[in-house]
């Protein structure tokens, strides 16, 4: 009796396109799916941000590359060739720091050449205030030893300097200097 | 009820019977995909998890910088600032602003060279940070540059003296305190 119930039925199963047995046989590729979805849009949200920080570390060292090289060039002067000095600083110079130089060119390349000044400048520390991606503020302590006629064996000399730079275009350049007292 | 279950079993029956003979495609195809996105889920997981790490170090890093120059302005001028009245109080103060050598170092500089001579000099010396940036900060260390200003009475100076200088300041978070660990002048 029963085996012969038994024999009868499957035919008609057998028509059935999709039976329940394989359509809960997707639950773990729909589950798989939906997991690689998931990690893969945490993966994507995630890296953009870690990227962002290595970005800001790039930039932190070339603004402050910059800053650098202003004050070392500024402190560093060569009696020979003020002009030379002068036309360095302006090439990463903007603003309000280019029409200072420009405004105190003459004063500068005159005490210069007149009381034989030289000195040779050297950055002590250099710091980030505070970075944008197009501003930022630095503090920079330097030194320089100064040559000049009433000091010809050296006078060292001690800075505290605060910069605004600005990125522009490619470049980060000085649009402030203010020596501290 | 005898019978739907045998027509249950029936059913079983058949089905394992259709798969085991049409099988080997099907299944080996399933159980390939499977594999592969079960690869492709650990990859995302291991590239999401050391992203999502990365991203915590940087945003502990954020913090300390901000965290860090906070307790530079701060902590800084406690040290360099006293009176000779009132010197033991000063010095146990800005002592328990600083950690690990430097606070022996720093208890040393004072009871060596401040004690002995303050009273004498009628010394009263006290700094103000000025301005401050980072040199370097990670999770648990800030390096600030603090430039400070100090005015100093004694009786060896006729007018009170005002100095200005740059120091270099290295700080450590020590249980969730920043604590000063260094300090040198620039």
């Amino acid at each position: 009796m029963t085996a012969t119930r038994a024999a009868a039925p499957p035919p008609t199963i057998e028509e059935q396109p999709d039976p329940p047995p394989s359509r809960r046989a997707l639950i773990p590729l729909v589950g798989l799916v939906l997991l690689v979805a998931l990690l893969a849009t945490a993966t994507a949200v995630i890296w953009p941000k870690v990227w962002q920080r290595d970005r800001e570390q790039a930039r932190d060292q070339a603004l402050l590359g910059a800053a650098r090289q202003t004050v070392s060039d500024l402190l560093t002067v060569d009696q020979a060739n003020p002009q030379a000095s002068l036309d360095r600083l302006m090439r990463a110079a903007t603003g309000e720091f280019t029409q200072q130089l420009v405004s105190e060119s003459d004063i500068f390349t005159q005490a210069i050449t007149g009381s034989k000044v030289s000195s040779t400048g050297s950055i002590s520390a250099a710091g980030i205030r505070t970075a944008t991606d197009d501003d930022a503020w630095v503090l920079v302590t330097a030194a320089s030893v100064v040559h000049n006629s009433q000091a010809p064996g050296g006078q060292p000399r001690q800075y505290r300097i605060l910069l605004e730079l600005r990125h522009e275009g490619p470049a980060w350049l000085v649009s402030k200097l203010d020596f501290l007292p | 009820m005898i019978g739907s279950a045998s027509r249950f079993a029936g059913a079983i029956a058949a089905t394992v019977g259709r798969r085991s003979r049409s099988v080997i495609r099907p299944g080996r195809a399933r159980t390939a995909t499977l594999a592969a996105l079960g690869a492709l889920a650990l990859a995302f997981a291991v590239l999401a998890g050391v992203g999502f790490w990365q991203f915590r170090e940087a945003a502990a890093t954020a913090g300390a910088r901000a965290d860090g120059l906070a307790a530079a302005m701060r902590l800084t001028p406690e040290l360099l600032t006293y009176d000779y009245r009132t010197l033991p109080a000063d010095a146990a103060r800005a002592q328990a602003a600083t950690t690990g050598a430097f606070a022996d170092q720093y208890r040393s500089l004072i009871d060596r060279s401040v004690q002995p001579n303050a009273p004498g000099q009628q010394l009263v010396t006290k700094a103000t940070a000025r301005d401050s940036a980072v040199l370097s900060a990670s999770r648990d260390q800030v390096v600030a540059l603090v430039f400070l200003s100090q005015v100093t009475t004694s009786t060896n100076l006729t007018a009170p003296r005002l100095d200005s200088s740059g120091v270099r300041v290295t700080l450590q978070r020590i249980d969730g305190q920043w604590l000063i660990a260094g300090l040198d002048r620039l």
